[in-house]
């Protein structure tokens, strides 16, 4: 069955058509990307399906469940967790607390919880601890548990904007280009990464990506979007093999 | 030798990172040294007791205060919110023996009633800034800055109307006035209830900033507003929430400030929100927001009080004195931003 579904998604901005009736859909357990041409709408795409952009046609169902048009936060818990092209961090949170972040939106406890210091909420916040501690652990940032965001290297920023995305507990993860600036061992340590998600925590990963060689390696499925609408979608054979795509992505010259 | 120099200059940094962290703290112990150089009495237990009285209303305004500036965002109302929740409590709790009240016809209340209707006037106030800035994305200094200039009309039209006309309400009943006057204990010792107050609502303060996931929403958010909507934090309605608080600690503070002074006008509470940001900033609350504490806060207050306290007591002409108040928010804000661009 699949996870994703997203049918005749559209997004207008002015009289430009970002997205144009894009249908997709993602499997439980896939590992799959969106590629294309700078402004093809990857990033607009990922908007609509994280709920920052309300489409203005098309409908997404998630998990069985239509999503369409509803905001980050209601999105987010119900399992569709993204990182940024940009890091996006609390720069003046220590790598723990940034963790945290994401996992509260499944707490429980509210003002009088807090207040009372209930057993309910210092079971969670106990919970919570843990889970961000091993959490960091997955993504090889332990050690810096206790420092502040704005202090890691690029690299481990970036597996801390994913540990924080794992924090909200996501089926699916969507990525965008997430081996940005990285350098060749850190992008074979980011893929690796990737497969275990989807192996050891059974979660389905989408993603936008640059480097052909990457997506070409890594992912199950791929769709093609050039100006706005999927010219092609496939395993990544046919993708590699499919005309439209290397005129519209790889250019004229990769055809022959 | 060249490891002596460099541990020298290594030294010389530390010391030069430690004056900048605390330049602030630094330039106002030499002030509140040069005050007591000038007039040893300062240091008398009468005196303590008034800053800590004076102080106490200062310190919830500038909690409310601060939970705004953490999101990123400022309150320019709260003064005024002050003077109409001053205005509002003092008008329904004028003794009844008094000759000249508000509303002659009105029988003696529970205190609890009108400072409750106060509090509840502040959070409705305090949600319409929210809605302005979360809600129509108006910037905070805007939604706020037109937001005390209509709290200022509808203060002087509630003030300002017969029989009396824009007299001080005043005659205050004594309930009222000893809630905020009185005083634990006697004596040396004598704790006045305001302390009380204040530490009551610095407590629970404390515990919204640092338990409860609005309180952590709340440094997500001002901390970087795009990571925490991925992060699925619900901006809008953390904002509204915040700035309601706010709005319900300025209603509170301005029951009590009436109280205290024993009558209330249009213009009480006027500029109040100046001095909170300012303590808020000499406390460590960062105006590009997501950093604050509530015992930095209160410390804020109370060094901001001493020095008020103190050139008022040395004589120092008030017109300078508002000079030397300027000249510390602009300075403290000039080191938080410096702070924050080194550790770029």
């Amino acid at each position: 069955m699949p996870l994703l579904v997203a049918e005749k998604m559209t997004k207008r901005f002015g009289g430009l058509v970002a997205v144009n009736e894009v249908d997709f859909s993602i499997e439980k357990g896939e590992i799959a990307s969106i590629i294309g041409p700078n402004g093809a709408g990857k990033t607009t795409f990922f908007n609509l399906i994280t709920g920052v952009y309300k489409p203005d046609g098309g409908t997404l169902t998630f998990d069985g469940r239509d999503i369409t048009g509803r905001a980050p936060d209601q999105i987010v818990p119900i399992g569709i967790a993204r990182t940024f092209q940009n890091i996006r961090l609390f720069q003046n949170l220590t790598v723990l607390e940034n963790v945290l972040v994401g996992m509260h939106v499944h707490l429980r406890t509210g003002l009088f919880g807090g207040m009372l210091w209930s057993p309910r909420h210092k079971r969670e916040e106990l919970a919570a601890k843990q889970k961000a501690v091993e959490l960091l652990d997955y993504v090889g940032l332990k050690h810096t548990a206790n420092d502040l965001a704005k202090n890691l290297a690029y690299g481990a920023q970036r597996r801390l904007e994913l540990a924080r995305a794992l924090g909200c507990e996501p089926k699916l993860l969507l990525l965008d280009e997430p081996k940005a600036g990285m350098n060749p061992k850190e992008t074979a340590e980011i893929m690796e990464l990737i497969r275990r998600l989807r192996d050891e925590r059974a979660i389905t990963v989408l993603l936008i990506e640059h480097d052909m060689k990457m997506v070409m390696q890594i992912s199950d499925r791929i769709a093609v979007l050039d100006y706005g609408t999927k010219i092609a979608q496939g395993t990544p054979d046919e993708v590699r093999r499919n005309p439209a795509v290397i005129e519209a992505y790889l250019g004229r010259g990769a055809a022959s | 030798m060249a490891a002596n120099t460099n541990a020298a200059k290594w030294d010389r940094k530390r010391i030069g990172t430690f004056l900048m962290n605390n330049a602030i703290y630094l330039i106002l112990l030499a002030l509140l040294v040069a005050i007591v150089i000038i007039s040893p009495d300062f240091v008398s237990m009468t005196n303590f007791r008034n800053i800590l009285s004076q102080a106490s209303t200062r310190v919830i305004i500038a909690l409310g205060i601060s939970g705004v500036l953490i999101t990123q965002g400022t309150d320019l109302s709260a003064g005024r919110m002050v003077g109409l929740t001053a205005v509002i409590s003092s008008s329904m709790l004028q003794a009844v023996e008094y000759p000249y009240r508000m509303y002659p016809a009105l029988a003696k209340m529970p205190l609890w009633v009108p400072i409750l209707i106060v509090i509840a006037v502040g959070a409705i106030i305090g949600l319409l800034n929210g809605t302005a800035v979360a809600v129509f994305k108006v910037p905070p200094f805007i939604a706020t800055l037109g937001m005390m200039i209509i709290v200022y009309g509808l203060t002087s039209i509630y003030f300002d109307r017969p029989p009396y006309g824009a007299q001080p309400i005043g005659g205050l009943d004594p309930d009222f006035t000893n809630f905020a006057q009185g005083f634990f204990f006697s004596g040396k010792a004598a704790l006045p209830y305001l302390v009380i107050y204040a530490a009551i609502v610095s407590l629970l303060m404390w515990v919204v900033w640092n338990k409860t996931r609005l309180g952590k929403n709340m440094y997500a958010v001002g901390g970087n507003p795009e990571a925490a909507v991925v992060s699925g934090v619900n901006v809008v309605k953390t904002l509204l929430v915040i700035y309601m608080i706010a709005g319900a600690l300025y209603g509170f503070a301005g029951s009590l400030e009436a109280a205290r002074i024993g009558s209330a006008t249009n213009n009480t509470g006027n500029m109040y929100e100046l001095d909170a940001i300012a303590a808020a900033v000499v406390g460590g609350v960062s105006t590009s927001g997501g950093i604050g504490t509530v015992p930095g806060v209160i410390t804020g207050v109370l060094i901001f009080q001493v020095i008020n306290y103190g050139l008022n007591f040395i004589g120092v002409n008030p017109y300078v004195q508002y000079i030397v108040k300027g000249l510390i928010i602009v300075v403290a804000v000039a080191i938080d931003i410096r702070k924050y661009l080194k550790k770029k």
